[in-house]
């Protein structure tokens, strides 16, 4: 093994690859309905948005996931409710309410934080993550994410394929589709939330969205867009956590240039293959 | 289908129905009945609310007041008896979806919501597949389809649902001439089992033809009973708003100054 | 903390700009901040908002190598700025017409793809926690004389533009299909718009950082579209609000030790909840009457 590459060999290494991996997928999983759901942005400005929630949860519940998880969700909750009512009750259009809302949440997180030193939340780490630097206890809480996630897939894939699909004849044959909303805005928050450590906030949107819409130009059905974008998550995050070890630079930086990468070079690749023209 | 015993012999009666979009009444009051056993074709100019008609007796629109009972219940009651149609237009045919895929939602309402879909329900599938004749297509992706094959999917997954009453907004919309008339006779052997089709269409010349049973509407109902009282010179006039209708031999010439130009 | 007389020093100190440090800061927060109001009007009218996000996110890797490879010239930094940003812009262009991805995925894609190579970049180069931090979350404190000139350029840039190209400018707005027929040149005109939100962003950038520039774009905008119905007036609004919370924002976080940045865009949100209670209120009256 060359010498650069002891790294491979530590257990560090491993844990924290496996903390990214795990991360990557889960917030995979939960994009691809995101996509297709109109609400790429959306997740966007409730990851912002959870700040506070997760600032106030440490705080308040004394550093367990559970305050911190339900401050997330209650705040990614609240921004949604915010966005809405705004629209509603002003002429304001969705884009500016989202901005206005979403960027002042984030403001009153990053406040909070820096009145909090010696809370083990860094605003680097909020922006980009911090996995080399991570607890045991932040596996364990991407992982029980994860599996919230799996299940959730396994019992309610169809109401979630249909509701995604064709909301109004979702609503029609009885799926909850209003439900089924709610439970998404949670997972966004959850899994923000449950990769704080791995890829930070700002980034969070690279792991929801990247995958799933790489994986969607080229499969044909649902399920196969679910697998392989799974897929192309771990397989980034283990290439992203070797290259950037071994460079040193910023991993979940590095993972959100790689998924880009890999969305335009399949893209292209494609373009090229089909029509011979770019556009 | 439903069972024979207790058979409804109303499919949709609608009393004094109000509905729109914020700030914008479209239907002021409509009433009328609809018997089982009818093909209804819903016509009027633009603007009349056919398309906001549906969606109001399906729930669909916040604020709508009235009374609605399908099949003689409520929309509750009576969910997975009843089958709709959107426009195309309504979904994302992007979507990472086969044509079966598609069709096999139409059998959401046949199990417990957790469940995934059986032999059975893949069985019926295939079956309404054949019928509307896009077997062979069952594995291609939805993007991939033409306006009438996708119009077809749609149909056949509204077929897959099994209910007694059809709701269809603008099937025939930019549908090639083989769609059309595969839609027509599915439709046509739906009414022939004992249930009730109601459908949103804009061609004057083809209705009278295609349907056994009118409803005119213009924000209104002008009228509404079999095609042969109802579908007159005097009522359509009344229905488009005057002289924007010419008669040749007593039957509508279609091409007039409507207000879709 | 009010009982600790230090602080009530600090605090008159503020006031009354006794150091240069602070006047420049002051200076320059409240130019950029009249600046992004002034543009900020556009990103409301145009919808353009999570464009703005995306831009603010997509010129952090053209800033990093213009800071590295241009020896911290402002005019290398504005030039990779440019220069990211629109490849990110005509690349959230090309994925919908390439794909069958709609606008908001690709800007997903396309925005946290490119800051995530800032992001790289800046930790790959070492260049310190505190330049880390200024760039990302902004650093009001740091801004020297040459900030100030720049901010200062920029805002007469963008208010120049604004007098020429008033009329085309809002006549795009508020119909781009029949500007177009007319013959106003709407593409050099949103061009025009680009470069001038690039350069806004960037001289923001060490004031509020890449992750909070959205706020001082859209926040004053919004706040005085809820306050007006005419453009004019909504500007001059618009420039206020961005102006009075960057001073704001600066008091506050050199009284309670905030983060400046946060601190700005909290005051701005300030402003727009008053609208916004204010504009509530007078729906209720006009419907009670």
């Amino acid at each position: 093994m060359p010498a650069w590459a002891n790294f491979l060999g530590a257990p560090w290494f491993w844990n924290a690859t496996a903390l990214v991996a795990v991360s990557a997928v889960l917030c995979a999983l939960i994009g691809v309905f995101l996509i297709y759901r109109r609400m790429s942005l959306l997740s966007d400005a409730i990851s912002h948005a959870i700040l506070p929630g997760v600032v106030l949860g440490y705080l308040l519940g004394g550093f367990s996931a559970a305050a911190f998880v339900s401050g997330a969700v209650a705040a990614g909750l609240l921004c949604v409710a915010c966005i809405g009512l705004l629209v509603r009750y002003t002429r304001l259009k969705e884009d500016a309410a989202m901005g206005v809302v979403f960027s002042a949440m984030f403001a009153a997180g990053i406040v909070m934080l820096s009145l909090l030193r010696g809370v083990d939340l860094d605003p680097g780490c909020v922006v980009y993550g911090e996995p080399l630097a991570a607890k045991p206890e932040s596996l364990e809480l991407s992982l029980g994410a994860l599996l919230v996630v799996l299940g959730l897939l396994a019992v309610a894939y169809r109401p979630l394929l249909i509701a995604t699909f064709d909301p109004v004849f979702a609503k029609l044959v009885g799926v909850p589709e209003r439900l089924i909303h709610i439970i998404l805005l949670g997972a966004v928050a959850l899994a923000t939330v449950a990769a704080l450590r791995a890829v930070g906030i700002v980034l969070a949107v690279a792991f929801f969205i990247t995958p799933g819409a790489t994986a969607a130009l080229f499969c044909r059905h649902m399920g196969s867009v679910l697998w392989v974008a799974a897929l192309i998550a771990a397989g980034e995050s283990l290439v992203g956590m070797v290259l950037a070890v071994a460079w040193n630079v910023s991993p979940s930086g590095l993972i959100a240039t790689l998924g880009l990468g890999l969305f335009l070079s399949i893209l292209l690749w494609q373009r090229v293959q089909t029509g011979n023209r770019l556009a | 289908m439903t069972d024979a015993t207790v058979a409804p012999v109303e499919a949709m009666r609608v009393v004094d129905l109000r509905a729109g979009y914020p700030g914008h009444l479209v239907l002021d009051g409509v009433n009328f009945s609809l018997p089982m056993g009818t093909m209804t074709g819903v016509i009027g100019p633009n603007g009349a609310g056919k398309s906001t008609l549906l969606k109001a007796v399906l729930g669909l629109l916040e604020g709508a007041t009235g009374q609605v009972s399908l099949l003689g219940g409520s929309l509750r009651e009576c969910r997975k008896q009843v089958a709709y149609v959107p426009q195309r237009s309504s979904v994302d045919w992007d979507f990472p979806a086969s044509v079966f895929d598609v069709v096999l939602m139409g059998r959401y309402a046949h199990a417990p919501w957790w469940a995934r879909p059986g032999r059975a329900d893949r069985a019926v599938a295939r079956e309404v597949l054949e019928r509307v004749g896009l077997a062979e297509l069952a594995e291609r992706r939805i993007s991939d389809l033409s306006g009438g094959q996708q119009q077809r999917t749609f149909l056949a997954r509204a077929l897959a649902q099994e209910a007694a009453l059809y709701l269809l907004d603008e099937p025939l919309a930019g549908v090639d001439a083989a769609s059309e008339s595969v839609i027509m006779r599915e439709l046509d052997e739906l009414r022939e089992q004992g249930g009730a089709v109601v459908v949103v269409h804009h061609d004057l010349n083809t209705a009278p033809r295609y349907f056994n049973h009118v409803l005119l509407l213009n924000r209104r109902v002008v009228a509404c009973g079999p095609v042969s009282e109802v579908f007159v010179p005097d009522l359509l006039a009344t229905t488009y708003g005057g002289n924007v209708l010419m008669f040749a031999g007593g039957k509508p010439v279609l091409g007039l100054r409507d207000s879709r130009d | 903390m009010a009982d600790d007389p230090a602080w009530w020093a600090l605090t008159s100190d503020v006031l009354t700009l006794r150091y240069d440090f602070m006047r420049h800061s002051l200076i320059g927060t409240m130019l950029v901040g009249a600046a992004c109001g002034l543009l900020g009007c556009f990103i409301i009218l145009r919808r353009l908002a999570l464009f703005g996000d995306a831009l603010g996110h997509a010129v952090l890797p053209g800033v990093m190598l213009g800071y590295l490879w241009g020896g911290k010239a402002f005019f290398a930094i504005f030039a990779g700025a440019v220069v990211t940003g629109l490849m990110a812009a005509a690349l959230v262009g090309w994925i919908p017409r390439a794909s069958r991805h709609r606008s908001d995925t690709a800007i997903g894609i396309v925005f946290t793809g490119f800051f995530g190579a800032g992001v790289a970049l800046l930790s790959c180069y070492q260049m310190g926690t505190s330049g880390v931090t200024t760039f990302l979350f902004g650093r009001a404190l740091a801004i020297g004389p040459s900030e100030v000139v720049h901010a200062a350029w920029m805002l007469a840039g963008v208010v120049l533009f604004l007098t020429l190209a008033y009329r085309p400018m809002v006549w795009m707005t508020f119909d781009p299909v029949g500007a177009v027929a007319q013959g106003v040149p709407v593409g050099a005109l949103t061009g025009i718009l680009m470069v001038a939100l690039t350069g806004t962003v960037v001289v923001s950038l060490p004031i509020v950082g890449a992750v909070l520039v959205v706020a001082l774009l859209v926040i004053p905008g919004a706040t005085a579209y809820l306050l007006v119905d005419r453009l004019a007036p909504m500007f001059l609004i618009a420039a206020i609000v961005g102006a009075v919370s960057s001073l704001g924002g600066l008091l506050l976080s050199h009284m309670f030790a905030w983060a400046s940045g946060a601190a700005m865009v909290l005051a701005a949100a300030f402003c727009f909840v008053m609208a916004l209670m204010w504009n509530l209120s007078r729906r209720k009256y006009a419907c009670l009457g």
